[in-house]
C-alpha cells in the first residue's frame, strides 16, 4: 500500500515537472505554484479556456508593478 | 458541481488570484484585500459562467495545436520536439484525468 501511495505522489511530481516545462516552452510565465493550482483547478472539472482567459484578464488588470513604473517613465 | 467539488475549486481559484493579483507598492493592507476581493469575484464569475460550456473540440489536437505554434514560433524544431518528449511521457503517467484540458489551457495562456 505505501509503494502505491508513493508511486503515486512520484507520478503527480512528474506531472507537475512536465507541465512546468510545457509552460515554459511556451512562454506563459506560470510559477510551479501557479501550475499545480491551475492543474488542480481543472481536474476538478473547471473550463480550460475560461480559466486561461481568467488568468490573461487579471495580468491586463492588474499589471505587475516594474512594468507599471516603466510605464510611467516611458 | 457537488459542494466538495466546489469549495476545493473556490479555494484554489482563491490562492491563484493572490498569486496572479501583485501588490503595489502604495498599498495599505486595505488596499491590497479590497483589490484581492475584486479580483476572487472577476474570476470565479468567469468560471461559473463557463461552467456548464461544453469544451472546444479543439481540446482534443491541444498536441497538435501546441506543437505547430512552437514551430512557428522558433527558429528550430527543437521546441517542438522537446514538447513531443514531454507529451509522451505525460501520456504514460497513470495520474491527470484531464491532460488535454490541461494542455489546451496552456495553448490558450500562450496565446
Amino acid at each position: 500500500m505505501a509503494t502505491q501511495t508513493k508511486d503515486k505522489k512520484q507520478a503527480a511530481k512528474d506531472v507537475v515537472d512536465i507541465l512546468e516545462e510545457i509552460a515554459t516552452l511556451l512562454n506563459c510565465n506560470l510559477t510551479r505554484h501557479q501550475i499545480s493550482l491551475c492543474i488542480s483547478l481543472i481536474e476538478n472539472g473547471v473550463n480550460p479556456e475560461a480559466l486561461a482567459n481568467v488568468i490573461k484578464d487579471l495580468r491586463a488588470q492588474y499589471p505587475e508593478p516594474e512594468l507599471v513604473e516603466d510605464e510611467e517613465q516611458g | 458541481m457537488p459542494d466538495n467539488i466546489q469549495q476545493r475549486v473556490e479555494h484554489a481559484l482563491s490562492q491563484l488570484v493572490e498569486k496572479v493579483v501583485p501588490a503595489y507598492p502604495e498599498d495599505d493592507d486595505q488596499a491590497l484585500q479590497d483589490r484581492l476581493d475584486d479580483a476572487y469575484d472577476f474570476a470565479i464569475g468567469v468560471v461559473q459562467d463557463a461552467g456548464d460550456t461544453p469544451l472546444s473540440p479543439d481540446v482534443n489536437h491541444a498536441h497538435d495545436l501546441i506543437k505547430k505554434k512552437l514551430i512557428r514560433d522558433n527558429l528550430g524544431p527543437e521546441k517542438a520536439m522537446r514538447f513531443s518528449n514531454l507529451y509522451s511521457r505525460l501520456l504514460t503517467l497513470p495520474v491527470l484525468q484531464n491532460k488535454w484540458a490541461l494542455l489546451y489551457f496552456l495553448f490558450i495562456l500562450s496565446e
